[in-house]
């Protein structure tokens, strides 16, 4: 806009100047144009003064003669087509009215000659007449406004007047009688005469020297002419002067020429001025407008080349401010790397203003993205040192609680008891507090690894982890077991559901926590309260907040339950929905529904795949034949892995860290007892048949867990039976086990000295 | 991704504490409303016995642990619960009918009573 204003003013500046000299041209070419128009009425009017001239003389020389009223015929047809030329030509008014007067002047004089016949008299008016017409000339030529035009315009008049003072000298000779009356015509003669002189210098002095000298041979004969006149005014010869008439028509004739060739060049001039005067006003306004489209057009470049920088500046600023550079700020939040550097620039190149603006406004954004970048480093550096400390208090809590368990464990008062539980109940809920911090610091909170997780036991978890835990009721649970690395996770999402629910009903309501298998085989657990309810705006939220898992904000600290869920629940593909409880008309509540995928629940009898193979394992948990309803199982170990036949099987036959070189080859020594082991080893893998007594208990075949033929099936033998050392037997089978890896490496390498294999 | 590789996890010297914590089976009572020596032989009564069975309940859990009569102690051992849990759980059943306390071991015990009180106790402390 302001562009638009700087552009336009000298616009318009520059077509005010150029208009008003378009002006003054056409205004001269119009004046130039009025004043040729008046040409006619000039040339008219010249015509008419020697007519008139010629009339006065013929008057003066034959009155009454047919010639005169030929002569005066000829003076009023041109007075009508001089005052017809007028009229077309639109004469200034003064000029207009002065001619109308003289020419009206010509019919007095005619009646007045006719009337007095007094030669003097009847000059001096023709005389009048003519000065009249011929101070037209200059008058019309002043229109044009040239000095020059005018000069020659006077020169004009000026010759008219020195024809018309001839003719009237003519006159006046041709009406001398002898006598005295002749006296005074003479002597208006001679007063002509003298008239004349002084014309003839202004005349001269006005002419160029050629012009000068055709005028000089003009009036050559007038000094003569003069001398005779003053001669006959004190000699009165009147013969003489009868001569002086010729050369006086002759001089008139020549006269009349120069007059009609100065006519003929103002004529021409005016013209030629004219035509020049409107070819320059055209030229001039075609410039001028050629120039101003030029300036406009430039201008408009300049525009152009100004704006359009401007404008994708414009938009690259709003497109950075709303679209990319959020965009990218939240890529750097997501962990992205994005180089500074990289940044794509506006793309408005050039050192100028615009451009340089446009480099200024490519740096702040690299800025805003370094930055970002810092920024989410920090963020990084922060939740690390977060994460981290709050597991060393994990760390620590765990510990607490392991020894708070033992404390109880081992107590027998109800009191003391009573205040460990209370003990154990706060370092619980500040383990479920360390977690999410943790949560919301952006990490996955440090698991132990318990081993799967049987449903009842999550539940009980997830209630024990609530701060009135008193009132939540656990109604049922499904048999099958939680894969280990999402039972903590399951336990804690429920404890926010729980904890949720409690807050928000009445304390005398119990809030309800049921779990049963759903089509799929995954755990389905609910969360049923019956407290104040949600609107169903803040439900379909909450539920949006779950499912999509949404950042840390403000919200956040008002909302972390939710959040806390909505992370832990994302990873393992749990899903958790809310939904209004509808148990019973006019009472409102919410219930939670938690949805453990299929893959994630163990079936009872199923042993955990990823963590079967790790035989050290304490207490595994996974072979429910031979407790299949207990929570708990690591006090009835599983018959074929006691914690003894572990250490037998490490220590006896595991392979000795010393004996197996990477190139040895495959053991071709072989004893009784290898076959012995194998068999063990395939009486461990077969599979126990699972027979239940009636109460569910599991029967066992006695022996069927021995390698075959390792022992007798036992009888009862009495106590009669022979008492054995156990330490004389563990010697006795130390000798033999020393004996054997003894000779496993000589038959190895045959260099190994003995005794050095086994430090035992 | 095994167990062991995820980050926190660590394996100590000392039993990983339990995800349910022991008040949870009470509601935090640690007071039974009968006194109970811990190796009192606990069995379930035919009352008990027809009372249908909840997983999510202690007192069933209990009521199946002693269709064969365990003590106390062992009762204690098996849910892994604190001997004060145990206690409280099978003196609510006493109160309800569903179990029976048996004396433990008189001066006329058998030798099966006896044998049987000692293998007991082997198995228990295998199980510590």
């Amino acid at each position: 806009m302001k562009i638009a204003v700087v552009l336009l003013l000298p616009v318009v500046v520059a077509l005010v100047l150029a208009g008003l000299r378009v002006q003054a041209a056409l205004d001269e070419a119009g004046r130039l144009s009025a004043v040729r128009d008046q040409l006619p009425v000039l040339r008219g009017t010249v015509e008419l003064a020697e007519l008139v001239a010629d009339e006065m003389v013929t008057a003066s020389a034959q009155p009454g003669s047919g010639a005169l009223r030929a002569s005066i015929d000829e003076v009023d047809a041109k007075v009508a087509e001089v005052q017809r030329d007028a009229e077309f030509a639109g004469l200034p008014a003064d000029t207009g009215r002065e001619l109308n007067t003289a020419l009206g002047g010509l019919t007095g004089l005619r009646t007045a000659d006719g009337a007095s016949g007094d030669p003097i008299l009847l000059t001096d008016g023709y005389r009048d007449l003519v000065f009249t017409l011929s101070e037209l000339v200059p008058g019309l030529i002043a229109g044009a406004g040239s000095s020059d035009l005018d000069a020659t315009a006077a020169t004009t008049r000026s010759m008219m007047q020195l024809r018309m003072n001839l003719a009237v000298e003519e006159a006046l000779l041709n009406s001398a009688r002898p006598g005295p009356s002749d006296r005074t015509t003479l002597a208006a003669a001679n007063r002509v005469a003298a008239e004349e002189t002084v014309l003839s210098n202004q005349i001269q002095r006005g002419m160029s020297p050629e012009e000068a000298e055709r005028f000089q041979a003009v009036i050559a004969s007038a000094a003569a002419r003069q001398d005779a006149l003053r001669n006959a005014l004190t000699d009165v010869r009147i013969a003489d002067l009868s001569a002086l008439a010729a050369p006086l028509s002759r001089e008139a004739a020549a006269l009349d020429d120069l007059i009609g060739g100065l006519e003929d060049s103002l004529s021409a001039t005016v013209t030629e001025r004219t035509n020049e005067g409107r070819s320059e006003a055209l030229r001039d306004t075609a410039l001028v407008f050629a120039a101003l489209l030029g300036a406009l057009a430039i201008a408009l470049l300049v525009a152009r080349s100004l704006v359009w920088p401007v404008r994708t500046l414009h938009a690259a600023a709003l497109d950075a401010a709303r679209r990319t550079l959020p965009a990218t700020i939240e890529r750097v939040r997501a962990g992205e790397q994005i180089d500074w550097r990289e940044v794509e620039t506006v793309g408005v190149e050039g050192d100028e203003e615009i451009g340089q603006l446009a480099r200024a406004f490519d740096d702040m954004r690299r800025q805003a993205v370094l930055l970002a970048g810092e920024q989410a480093e920090l963020r990084k550096q922060v939740g690390e040192m977060f994460m981290t400390l709050s597991r060393r208090s994990q760390s620590l809590v765990e510990l607490q609680l392991s020894v708070i368990e033992e404390l109880e464990s081992d107590e027998r008062d109800p009191g003391r008891l009573e205040e460990l539980f209370r003990l154990d109940h706060l370092a619980t809920r500040l383990r479920r507090n360390g977690e999410n911090l943790q949560v919301l610091a952006g990490g996955t909170p440090s698991r132990r690894d318990h081993g799967p997780v049987s449903a009842i036991e999550v539940l009980r978890g997830a209630t024990s982890e609530v701060k009135d835990y008193r009132r939540i009721t656990v109604v049922n649970a499904p048999n099958g077991s939680v894969r280990s690395h999402v039972a903590a996770d399951v336990v804690h999402i429920l404890a926010e559901l729980l904890e949720n629910a409690i807050r928000f009903s009445p304390p005398e309501e119990k809030v309800v926590l049921t779990a049963d298998r759903g089509s799929d085989g995954g755990l389905l657990v609910e969360v049923v309260d019956h407290g104040l309810g949600m609107t169903p705006e803040d439900l379909a939220d909450a539920n949006r907040r779950l499912a999509a898992g949404d950042a840390v904000s403000p919200e956040t600290t008002r909302r972390m339950g939710l959040f806390v869920v909505g992370r832990l629940a994302a990873p393992h593909r749990v899903t958790v929905r809310l939904r209004p409880t509808m148990a019973k008309a006019g009472r409102s509540g919410i219930t939670a529904s938690v949805h453990v995928p299929g893959e994630l629940v163990l079936a009872d009898g199923v042993r955990e795949p990823a963590l079967a193979a790790n035989g050290s394992r304490r207490g595994a948990p996974a072979d429910p034949v031979a407790e299949p309803m207990l929570g708990r199982d690591r006090s009835v170990p599983p018959p074929t892995r006691t914690p003894i036949y572990e250490n037998v099987v490490s220590n006896w036959f595991a392979e000795s860290p010393v004996s197996p070189g990477p190139d040895r080859p495959a053991a071709n020594w072989k004893s009784p007892v290898d076959e012995t082991r194998r068999a063990a080893e395939s009486a461990i893998e077969a599979p126990v048949p699972a027979q239940l007594t009636p109460a569910g208990l599991p029967t066992r075949t006695p022996g069927a867990q021995l390698a075959p033929g390792a022992a007798a099936p036992r009888t009862r033998t009495g106590p009669a039976t022979g008492f054995r050392d156990p330490n004389a037997v563990r010697n006795n089978l130390a000798r033999h086990y020393n004996g054997m890896r003894a000779a496993r490496l000589r038959a190895d390498s045959g260099t190994a000295p003995e005794g050095k294999a086994d430090p035992r | 991704m095994s167990e062991a590789d995820r980050p926190g996890f660590r394996r100590e010297q000392r039993s990983a504490p339990s995800l349910a914590r022991p008040y949870a089976w009470t509601e935090g009572r640690t007071r039974p409303i009968i006194e109970l020596a811990i190796e009192a032989l606990v069995q379930t009564t035919p009352e008990g016995h027809a009372v249908p069975y909840n997983r999510a309940s202690p007192a069933s859990m209990v009521t199946q642990l002693c269709l064969r009569p365990r003590s106390v102690a062992e009762i204690a051992a098996h849910l892994s619960v604190p001997l004060g849990v145990a206690r409280v759980l099978v003196s609510d059943l006493l109160g309800a009918g569903y179990v029976l306390v048996r004396d433990t071991l008189g001066e006329d015990a058998s030798w099966d009573e006896r044998h049987d009180l000692l293998e007991r106790v082997l198995s228990g402390l295998r199980t510590l």
